[in-house]
């Protein structure tokens, strides 16, 4: 953890970053449930404009779309540039500091510098030092995450990390256009959902609660922030298969709810697809691919996932209630969670009964990432609650976990320890 | 002299009525092969395309739908893509010179369905005082995506592929409706059927053929032809969905 002083404009900067890139997420879902991806064939450019200077008027059905994702994800970048050397300035010094903002103004500068990047006979030309970044920057950020692990999450390397994420990130979008792989578009999605929970977890660290925090009234045992924790992982594997349902662009795989083609468990073989395929639902204007036995598993993947985090959440809430009682913070913030993931199942069942109409197909995004920030925030403050209550008050934690079910030492060992 | 003239002149007369009878012979052993496909059942009615104000503005008074089944008054099927499946293995053709054409025309397709042969050029035009982006999507190994952008009135994009595929689609992403599709084969034996449901496919030559009928939502209808000396008439009727 970094000793530095805690700055509330620094910490409101890094909210504002976050709930912007809530917006973003919002906006590439919007992209997507539009079927609009593509609409822009050439990247960097836009139609062969820079794209700062592309025509409004142009800015027409799936364009519209697509080239606003772009140009606010450029204002997301710029943010997260403006707040990577804002933390990077006050938590280094001397050699390291300089080394690291000159790190960020070249990054920053080659990213500006669009260099070849003209659209040819309207398809899309990659600069050459974009595609020397597509290699650099997974390495970066690798070596960020490393980092913030060696220095326990310090604040200007979560900063850096975030940096190196967007720039990753700006070219995966890019990427996806000009090498037509839905795969990219699939790992766009996903790491957009862990680019906000680092801005989002960069935003808790920096603030005052976090940095002055002393004693916790309430700490949650062990198992509980074990099991939290492991709910956000699974909410994580949750958004990719969502992401990764999305960039088939089959449509609905399965399109009625709460059974399957009639069933529980749907058929899958040749005669099975070929009656789906060429059922009424699939006389759609926007000739969606055809669907195929894994989209049928992925979507039902996806829903087992949903059913069993919606289990665990609920399941986590009663063990909240019971361990701190109903007035506890952290009860209320796990029914809290428990209402967020009740609301986000009955927008995917909405998703399935309005034959995925885009805005309810990206309200179930965006809600899908406050979900996980939700849980990821709680349970960070319950570990952060348990870390301080360990270091200044070990009785206090002794005694949460009797409430918890956890063996508690005796008053004799916590003295010695 | 005059002697010799003659002499030159009737061996002309001789090779030219050679040329025509050997001619002759390869008419008669070509033939054509023409039908008419139908459709059974009531199609499913067509959605209406949700098209924005700019081409919306392109069809007053109207409201543009889909096109999956477009009937005649008695049933007559369009956009089905007549084409020999098997008998021509081993013979290979040539590409046509001229190209095959695609226009956008009121933020729609048109043709919905064209026929090309494998390496003949696809010319696509843009009518419209809007821009499309033109995105052929094939799915078969060997046959490469493309994506471009295409201004108002800009000069037709050219695009080419070497393996067969039916139906090899293409869309616009900024109008999430537009899409056209193209039965592309390698030889030069097969037609599309018009609104009356006919097709001809022309000057196929004497053998035993698998002919195939498909529309995109109908789905394949077969039938095995055989082709000695004479045209040939084949119907076909395709469930509607």
């Amino acid at each position: 953890m970094s000793a530095v002083k805690q700055s509330q404009k620094l910490h409101w900067f890094v909210i504002m970053t976050a709930v912007a890139t809530l917006g973003l997420i919002g906006l590439g879902g919007l992209v997507t449930s539009h079927q609009a991806g593509m609409a822009v064939p050439d990247w960097p450019t836009t139609y062969g404009y820079n794209m700062f200077f592309f025509p409004v008027s142009q800015w027409v059905g799936g364009v519209f779309y697509e080239h606003t994702h772009r140009l606010y994800a450029a204002f997301i970048g710029l943010l997260t540039s403006i707040m990577a050397g804002w933390l990077w300035l006050r938590g280094t010094e001397g050699r390291v500091r300089w080394a690291g903002m000159l790190t960020i103004l070249v990054l920053v500068m080659a990213l500006g510098h669009r260099g070849s990047g003209q659209s040819s006979g309207g398809a899309s030309v990659i600069p050459f030092h974009f595609k020397v970044l597509a290699f650099v920057m997974p390495v970066l950020l690798v070596f960020g995450i490393v980092q913030c692990i060696r220095h326990r999450a310090a604040q200007h390397w979560l900063g850096l990390t975030a940096f190196f994420a967007v720039i990753f990130q700006g070219l995966l979008g890019g990427l996806r256009v000009a090498l037509y792989k839905d795969e990219v578009g699939i790992f766009h999605a996903a790491l957009a959902q862990c680019f906000l929970l680092l801005l989002s977890t960069t935003a808790l660290l920096t603030s005052r609660w976090w940095v002055n925090f002393k004693t916790a009234k309430e700490v949650p045992s062990r198992r509980l922030l074990q099991a939290s924790g492991l709910i956000c992982v699974a909410i994580v594997v949750q958004l990719i298969l969502g992401a990764s349902m999305r960039h088939q662009h089959a449509g609905l795989a399965v399109p009625d709810f709460p059974l399957a083609y009639g069933k529980v468990w749907p058929a899958t073989d040749e005669a099975a697809l070929f009656e789906y395929n060429h059922s009424e639902s699939r006389l759609d204007y926007r000739d969606f691919k055809p669907i195929t036995a894994s989209h049928i598993y992925l979507h039902m993947a996806h829903r087992a996932g949903a059913l069993l985090i919606w289990l665990a959440i609920m399941a986590l809430a009663v063990s909240y209630v019971r361990s701190l009682g109903w007035k506890a913070s952290f009860s209320k913030a796990a029914i809290a969670w428990a209402g967020l993931i009740s609301l986000q199942a009955v927008l995917g069942a909405f998703t399935i009964w309005t034959n995925k109409a885009a805005d309810i197909a990206t309200l179930h995004v965006v809600l899908g990432a406050v979900t996980l920030i939700f849980g990821s925030i709680t349970s960070l403050c319950g570990f952060r609650c348990r870390m301080v209550s360990v270091n200044v008050n070990p009785l206090a934690s002794a005694k949460t976990q009797v409430a918890s079910g956890v063996k508690a030492p005796d008053e004799a060992d916590l003295v010695t320890q | 002299m005059p002697l010799f003239e003659n002499k030159k002149m009737k061996t002309t007369n001789w090779l030219i009525a050679l040329t025509a009878a050997f001619a002759s012979v390869q008419v008669a052993s070509a033939a054509d092969v023409v039908g008419k496909v139908t459709v059974a059942g009531t199609p499913s009615p067509e959605k209406v395309l949700p098209m924005d104000p700019t081409c919306g503005k392109l069809h007053p008074g109207e409201k543009p739908t889909t096109t999956f089944f477009v009937v005649g008054p008695n049933k007559e099927l369009a956009d089905v893509f007549v084409h020999i499946t098997k008998g021509l293995e081993g013979k290979t053709f040539p590409a046509p010179a001229s190209s095959a054409k695609l226009d956008q025309v009121g933020c729609i397709y048109v043709p919905y369905v064209v026929g090309a042969q494998t390496g003949q050029t696809i010319e696509v035009h843009n009518s419209d005082p809007a821009l499309h982006n033109v995105h052929p999507t094939p799915t078969v190994a060997g046959n490469k995506e493309a994506n471009k952008a295409q201004l108002p009135k800009s000069p037709a994009l050219k695009f080419s592929w070497d393996k067969p595929e039916v139906f090899l689609r293409f869309k616009c992403d900024v109008h999430p409706w537009m899409f056209a599709y193209v039965g592309l084969v390698d030889h030069p034996y097969y037609a599309v059927t018009g609104k009356d449901g006919t097709f001809k496919i022309a000057n196929l030559p004497d053998g035993n053929y698998t002919l195939e009928a498909y529309h995109r939502k109908g789905g394949q209808v077969t039938k095995d032809i055989t082709v000695k000396g004479g045209n040939v008439t084949v119907n076909f009727e395709i469930q509607a969905k």
